[in-house]
């Protein structure tokens, strides 16, 4: 039972207030990543839940009991750093066992207990190394058993992959993904890496500014954006933006763009006709003629590539209509010539629409 | 040849002789240079101090008195003095005593103002303050404390305010002039252990301390298994610093203790000062002054292996 609630949580540095009021339920063995630009509060969130950082106002919860005023030792906590933070004078050994060994553990029990992180984590062949005698990926192997062997009721990680390269990120998001599921104990993961937050989380949470901007599965807010942040916050390339004025029966118009974007019947709480908005549209849903599937429902227009970003199985075209700059996704890529200009269907079923004032989404809330 | 590397066989019929006579020949020109820059401190530390170091090791073989010339060869019979002379062994305790206060009261006591002070509040203040009797020089510091200790002094009178009149003379008695000293001694000197290890203190990385804390540690346990492992390498050179200061402690004791009838047997300094400046026995001062810079070799020597094993413990 360690479900970690965050309500009104405030933390103020001086005069700046990093974190400003913000609510979150964190189920009961549930991954949830906190993702958001740099500065945003993450960490000072994470560190406020491990006990590092006071609370200045609003109450920390996990298992239902207010943590607030405890120590990091009694919250039952254990957190991978950014940096690894491993005790440069221990061997591997001795850092997997340290939290055990003082807390007095009988010997039997640590002894196991670090076996089996060894296992996992493939670490034998390094017990008797010191941090410094270890690669970054191994280091980031020891701070996840140091985390491990505690068995805690919540794990927290700080951007624990950032110093790695490609491939040895994408094989540690595995693991870790294995580990949760193993354990099921509570995973609260900063990342600024969305790849990371789609593919490992249950519950994303974006974050701005010391706010919470959208907390739902992966699936939601790339689908479901709840404003125009969170839209382009999520997805890569992010998501293109152009100016459009509600016309008779819901269609969307946006100069230049000879015929209007009829938007799925019922989606969306339109403004009046006249009213400006912001129409989304993610690279992939612009699609270059002949170029992917033809949408089923979409409108056509004409645009100028001004580069073109081959990446081997596709190609990222940026190209421009009226002084509109915007990037679609080219599947199947052909060689394309900067200047050339090409043929482009919008997908009518996947646009999004946001208010130019509040910038919140004006797609109707289902059910 | 296009873009192609070398094959094995291409860079194994290269001139292995060739190939490292680069490196020869930098390497030649770095020790010029270096020993050009290296001349004049080596000039100065040869003549000023090796020179001086040999001259005393010979003098220590001689029957040398000051007014008598060099007198003939002696061998080992000012060593063997040393070990008669009743001066000598009472010296040599004390001094004992000195290496042991110094080595634990400056360094404890400036460990333990280093994590009171680390991060406080008025911790600037407060590190003047303690740094404050460093800059005196040491034979004002002791004649400050002359009058402290004096019988009509300040400590008699604090004293006398708690336990009635008290007209203690702890400089003139044997068993309160060295401790009384040694205090005066720490109170000056521990500003600079205490900012070595601030410094050290400041060095260490935030992260591990805050890693122990959630690994579930107490605040003592933090300080026992990382601050303190991590501070090891200050600690070593505070404690060489220290002892140093112990073995080769002059100017307190000298100052303090000028009313003193056995002050010669205060400390092998004063005693190697007596023999040589009061009792013109130079060749038998200088014997005392080959062994005090022994043991000094000794404890530097020391220092080199422990350092190195500490540096290897945290690499
Ligand atoms: N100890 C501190 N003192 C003052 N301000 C701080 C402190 N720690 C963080 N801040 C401020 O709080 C805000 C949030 O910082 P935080 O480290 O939580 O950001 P983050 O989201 O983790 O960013 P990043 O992705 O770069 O790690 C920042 O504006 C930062 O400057
Ligand atoms: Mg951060």
């Amino acid at each position: 039972m360690a479900e970690v609630r965050l309500v009104n949580l405030v933390k103020a540095f001086g005069r700046q207030i990093a974190i400003k009021g913000i609510n979150l339920v964190i189920e009961d063995k549930s991954f949830v990543a906190l993702v958001g630009p740099s500065g945003c509060g993450k960490s000072t969130t994470l560190r406020m839940i491990a006990g590092l950082e006071t609370v200045s106002w609003g109450d920390i919860r996990i298992g239902g009991e207010v943590v607030n005023d405890l120590p990091s030792r009694s919250r039952g906590v254990a957190m991978v750093f950014q940096s690894y933070a491993l005790y440069p004078h221990m061997s591997v050994r001795a850092n997997l066992s340290f939290g055990l060994r003082i807390s007095g553990e009988p010997r039997a029990e640590i002894d196991r207990r670090v076996a089996d992180a060894v296992e996992v984590l493939e670490l034998g062949p390094y017990l008797d190394r010191r941090p410094s005698q270890l690669s970054g990926g191994q280091r980031q192997r020891v701070a996840m058993g140091r985390a491990m062997v505690r068995e805690p009721r919540v794990f927290l990680f700080d951007e624990p992959l950032s110093n790695l390269d490609a491939k040895l990120r994408h094989q540690m998001r595995a693991e870790i993904k294995k580990l949760h599921r193993r354990i099921q104990n509570t995973v609260v993961y900063v990342t600024h890496d969305q790849v990371e937050a789609m593919t490992m989380a249950d519950k994303i949470v974006i974050m701005r500014d010391g706010r919470i901007e959208q907390v739902g599965s992966p699936a939601e807010v790339f689908r479901s954006p709840a404003n125009i942040f969170v839209a382009g916050f999520i997805g890569a390339p992010q998501m293109n933006f152009f100016r459009g004025r509600v016309g008779p029966g819901g269609a969307i118009f946006v100069d230049r763009i000879g015929e209007p974007v009829l938007a799925e019947p019922g989606a969306f709480v339109l403004p009046a006709e006249g009213e400006e908005v912001i129409l989304g549209l993610r690279p992939e849903h612009i699609v270059p003629e002949n170029h992917g599937m033809v949408p089923r429902r979409s409108v056509c227009f004409k645009a100028t590539v001004t580069m073109s970003e081959a990446l081997g199985n596709e190609t990222l075209l940026t190209a421009a209509f009226g002084g509109v700059e915007f990037v679609a996704r080219m599947a199947d890529p052909r060689e394309v010539e900067d200047g050339e200009t090409i043929e482009f269907r919008i997908d009518s079923d996947r646009i999004h629409l946001f208010d130019p004032v509040t910038e919140g989404t004006l797609r109707r809330v289902s059910n | 040849m296009g873009d192609r590397s070398m094959s094995d066989s291409e860079l194994g019929a290269l001139d292995a002789e060739r190939l490292g006579s680069a490196d020869v020949r930098q390497r030649r020109r770095n020790a010029l240079t270096g020993a050009l820059f290296a001349a004049p401190a080596l000039l100065f530390v040869t003549s000023f101090l090796l020179y001086p170091v040999a001259m005393n090791v010979w003098y220590s073989f001689t029957a040398w008195r000051k007014f008598e010339g060099l007198g003939e060869w002696a061998g080992l019979a000012n060593y063997q003095r040393l070990a008669t002379n009743p001066n000598f062994e009472a010296a040599a305790i004390n001094t004992g005593i000195w290496v042991i206060a110094s080595l634990v009261l400056p360094v404890a006591l400036a460990l333990a103002l280093a994590v009171l002070l680390n991060g406080a509040r008025f911790s600037d203040t407060a590190k003047t303050l303690f740094f404050l009797p460093r800059v005196l020089a040491p034979t004002a510091a002791g004649v400050i404390w002359y009058y402290v200790y004096a019988p009509n002094g300040v400590l008699n009178g604090f004293l006398s305010l708690f336990v009635g009149p008290v007209d203690r003379g702890w400089l003139f008695e044997d068993s309160t002039i060295t401790p009384a000293i040694i205090v005066a001694f720490v109170w000056q000197t521990v500003g600079l252990p205490m900012v070595l290890l601030l410094i050290g203190l400041a060095a260490i990385p935030r992260d591990p301390i805050e890693a122990a804390q959630i690994d579930g540690a107490t605040p003592g346990q933090v300080f026992l298994h990382v601050t303190l492992p991590l501070l090891l390498p200050t600690i070593l050179v505070v404690v060489i610093i220290s002892v140093l200061a112990g073995f080769t402690a002059f100017d307190h004791i000298w100052v303090m203790a000028q009313s003193f009838p056995g002050k010669r047997r205060l400390s092998l300094t004063v005693l190697m000062y007596y023999e040589a400046f009061t009792n013109n026995a130079w060749a038998f001062a200088s014997a005392i002054a080959v062994v005090l810079g022994g043991i000094v070799l000794a404890v530097t020597w020391l220092q080199a292996v422990l350092q190195e094993r500490v540096d290897r413990m945290l690499k």
